[in-house]
């Protein structure tokens, strides 16, 4: 456990704003990501902050023995339950690009954590939700193996009618660590060992051996790939869970030589320059802070944490934690060069699919049981398309302004769409 | 084999799409190839070849060299690459050798189905010679396609047929459909042939996805335009209490779907209308592979082929969403009335249409070479491109009071593409990263350079 200048409060904060996300029967938002924006659908989605959230409730029940921690748990097992199609996707599952569904790496993603939660209430004595255990199955057989498993590269697709020739390998490695749990639940292994031993082999087949990016996995498996070292890590657990399930020890040195290629690609503030591509410089901005936290939390998931990560990390979210409990998503986002004063709308609006990386990162890192905490509504200024504009967040209302004071975005918290959106 | 047995096994056969990851034993391909050596064959030359691939290299050699580029070719357990010897009949009017292996195909696609084998047969393959030199055939070969072959994953609908009595005439033919031109030009379509290719074409690809999509592309729905169509109706759903919302032809049922999925509790009926009964048999089967069918989608077919009459009664609707489809008709004005009289007083529609001053390219080209047919476009059907004030007083003519006008993907953004290349060319990366990003952020536009986007998003009232 490391000293962070965070403190319970830190968590009390980033827990009361979540619980200000929560719409319908899950968490909604507006979602800033790194492939695009979805700032109109901001109904429940069913996507990876669900990973974040879930561990993150299970290390607080852990730490504090709070068994609301359990009910959150539950209700979200449920929610996920509920969200399932026929073909075993899930609604609004594509996080940045929603409101879509078949979102990968979300849907395998968001189902490994909630398998690990259900451990948490089994030991607990507590009740599955029912339906839980044949959503994953539906997703798993009918999804996963049925659909998007390609036979020629023995790894999975992205989508049911990809380019077959290539694939994204956080996908394959959220994917294996799926079916991994998903054999503990009651699957074939025998006939899942196949799938997992391939797809994990496909990482390996990608995995860089050599110069500045040695032991790094490309965003995708298309020649000249850039690397993401956020993305990269994702990559660690699977390689981790796959050596210890099937005993093969170059998954194992695979994930070591991975983590190694994510410290060496630090940035001196903590982050993560946001690609790194051969022949040119690194693409700096924007470091999303989300998924600095997902770093460390991959690392701790895979049990190559160490103490360098959280220290790096804590350097990072120091003093960034905004009045309202959230932290920014980034830094940097439309500014290349880092030198422009002014963030980026998209830096400052926090939204539940990096939040809960962060959240998962300060729950694994503090035991204590947090004093109450207040939030206040927060103004800021910021960049929007045309010029400055104003990020206005309070408990019931997101705006943003712009120079004339009009909104140019509006959400009403718990509403499934934007009432606004100009931008 | 008896009469029945035969019509039994013609009308079961589907195009399989989705197989089993199980091998398909030798014999049963023996036998399946067998079929084609009693298929007919001009002068009993019986010069066909198949080649029977089950090697994973050898697959992305072909679909590489074919740029075939279509699923089934790597998915499928065996590959039958089915080649003829033409080189003896290359002079042969009637093209004898290719109908000679058409024969041959269907025989082992019969064959396959009797087997219990899913099969599809791939010919729009860009590059067929491609097949011929991955598998090493010698030149005087043809390659006629391949068949895909392995265990059925899927059990697709049947698409409608068309019935025996409008294909068969007696003595003299007497065909009762009118021409179906190849053009893209509207004004040579009529609304039975447009109701007739939307009702077949949209097949093409089976049911489990949109029909806007090419088989190696990503989903369409992630198309910025979509997503910017999605968002607004889902706001402008969310300002009405339990709207009765009216899709037009959107998008093979896509729009719909997203809508249901989307905001289908917040929707009172959500009805949507479409040229035939076939196009809706496709979109229910489309739902299916996602969804329980709701209770507020109600389906809305024409009733008359030779006009177009929205069969719902005035002042229905409270959203009415009508996206790229008015490019089918050369008069949209006929639409546009409907749509206003079935629309409530202070309902809103939102209407996507193509823009004619934004430079397509491919269009220019066209027009450059007089070439209309349907090419680019074939699987979208007929298509024009619509100037802002015309479309505009034609929204206008119909009754509807214009609320507001989006641009979208302007023209800025090829622009900015375009410098972000040559930054990119001269090394001059972190520019390239800033013009990346603020193309990133310039999907819309309400500006002075909404007129010469892609696409113009109109929002519509009537009051």
């Amino acid at each position: 456990m490391n000293s962070l200048n965070h403190n319970e409060n830190s968590i009390a904060g980033l827990e009361c704003w979540i619980e200000t996300m929560r719409t319908g029967s899950g968490y909604g938002g507006p979602s800033v990501g790194s492939q695009g924006i979805s700032i109109d659908y901001c109904g429940a989605a069913f996507d990876w902050r669900y990973e974040g959230l879930l561990d993150g409730y299970a290390a607080r029940y852990r730490s504090t023995g709070r068994a609301d921690y359990l009910d959150r748990i539950e209700r979200d097992l449920l929610a996920i339950t509920s969200a399932q199609l026929i073909n075993g996707t899930f609604r609004n599952s594509w996080f940045d690009l929603n409101p879509y569904e078949g979102g990968m790496p979300h849907e395998p993603a968001m189902l490994a954590a909630a398998c690990r939660a259900r451990k948490l209430l089994i030991e607990n004595g507590r009740t599955v939700p029912s339906g839980f255990d044949k959503a994953v199955e539906l997703f798993a057989e009918t999804r996963l193996l049925n659909e998007l498993w390609n036979r020629l590269l023995h790894t999975f697709n992205d989508w049911l009618q990809s380019s077959f020739e290539y694939f994204t390998p956080h996908s394959v490695a959220a994917a294996v660590e799926l079916l991994i749990e998903y054999a503990e639940l009651g699957g074939d292994w025998k006939r899942l060992e196949y799938y997992i031993t391939g797809a994990a082999d496909s990482l390996l087949a990608v995995q860089c051996t050599a110069g500045a990016f040695s032991g790094g996995i490309p965003l995708t498996s298309r020649r000249g790939s850039a690397f993401s070292p956020a993305m990269a890590a994702r990559c660690a657990p699977a390689l981790i869970k796959t050596a210890q399930t099937t005993g093969q020890e170059k998954y194992r040195r695979a994930a070591e030589a991975l983590a190694g290629f994510v410290r060496r690609n630090i940035r001196p503030d903590g982050g993560f320059a946001f690609v790194l591509s051969e022949g040119r410089p690194p693409q700096q901005f924007p470091v999303i802070l989300g998924a600095a936290a997902d770093v460390v939390n991959s690392f701790d998931h895979a049990g190559l944490s160490m103490p360098d990560d959280s220290a790096a990390l804590q350097k990072l979210l120091n003093g960034k934690q905004m009045a309202n409990g959230a932290f920014p998503t980034a830094v940097g986002f439309g500014n290349s060069s880092g030198k422009i004063q002014i963030p980026d709308w998209r830096d400052i609006l926090p939204c539940c699919g990096w939040q809960d990386k962060i959240y998962c990162f300060l729950s694994r890192h503090h035991s204590g049981t947090p004093d109450s905490f207040s939030p206040a509504d927060i103004r800021l200024p910021v960049r929007i398309p045309g010029g400055r504009g104003e990020y206005i967040e309070t408990g019931k209302n997101l705006y943003i302004l712009n120079r004339h004071g009009k909104p140019v975005y509006h959400w009403e918290k718990g509403a499934k769409w934007a009432l606004v959106n100009l931008i | 084999m008896n009469n029945a047995t035969f019509h039994d096994l013609a009308r079961s056969r589907r195009s399989t799409r989705i197989f089993k990851d199980a091998p398909v034993s030798p014999e049963i391909i023996r036998r399946i190839v067998a079929a084609a050596t009693e298929a007919p064959t001009a002068c009993n030359r019986q010069l066909w070849h198949c080649v029977a691939v089950t090697d994973s290299e050898t697959k992305i050699r072909m679909s590489r060299l074919s740029h075939a580029e279509q699923s089934y070719l790597y998915d499928a357990p065996v590959l039958l690459a089915v080649f003829y010897d033409c080189s003896l009949e290359n002079r042969n009017p009637c093209k004898t050798p290719f109908i000679t292996a058409g024969m041959a195909l269907y025989a082992m696609l019969m064959a396959a189905e009797e087997e219990g084998v899913g099969a599809i047969y791939l010919g729009g393959i860009r590059n067929p010679s491609g097949i011929a030199r991955a598998l090493n055939a010698p030149p005087f070969l043809t390659n006629v396609g391949v068949i895909c072959l392995g265990h059925k994953a899927d059990n697709p609908p049947c698409p409608p047929r068309r019935p025996v009595d409008e294909i068969l005439s007696h003595e003299q033919c007497d065909l009762k459909r009118p021409h179906f031109h190849a053009d893209i030009r509207p004004h040579l379509w009529d609304l039975r042939q447009l109701a007739d290719f939307r009702e077949k074409l949209i097949w093409y690809k089976g049911v489990h996805i949109d029909g806007l999509t090419l088989h190696a592309d990503p989903d369409a729905r992630f198309s910025d335009k979509y997503r910017y169509m999605t968002g607004r109706i889902g706001t402008l759903c969310a300002e009405c209490k339990k709207p009765v919302v009216l899709d037009v032809l959107s998008l093979n049922g896509a729009l719909a779907l997203q809508m249901i999925n989307t905001c289908g509790d917040d929707i009172g009926t959500l009805y949507t209308y479409e040229l035939t009964p076939g196009t809706l048999e496709y979109m229910n089967a489309y739902f299916q592979t996602l969804i329980r069918r709701p209770e507020n989608l109600k389906e809305l077919t024409n009733q008359n082929p030779d006009i177009l009459r929205i069969p719902l009664p005035d002042n229905r609707a409270d959203v009415i969403t009508c996206y790229e489809r008015l490019e089918h008709f050369q008069d949209p004005a006929p639409l546009l009335r409907e749509m206003y009289r079935v629309l409530k007083p202070g309902g809103k529609a939102l209407v996507v249409v193509s823009n004619r001053l934004y430079p397509h390219i491919y269009r220019y080209k066209r027009m450059r070479n007089h070439e209309y047919a349907l090419g680019r476009n074939w699987n979208r059907g007929p298509e024009r491109k619509y100037e802002p004030r015309e479309i505009e007083t034609g929204f206008r003519t119909a009754g509807f009071r214009i609320g507001s006008m989006t641009g979208l993907q302007p023209v800025e953004r090829k622009v900015i593409s375009v410098l972000e290349n040559i930054c990119r060319k001269f090394r001059l990366h972190n520019q390239a990263d800033s013009l990346s990003g603020i193309n990133g952020q310039k999907f819309t536009v309400r500006g002075i350079s909404r007129y010469f986007s892609s696409s113009l998003a109109y929002e519509l009232s009537k009051s």
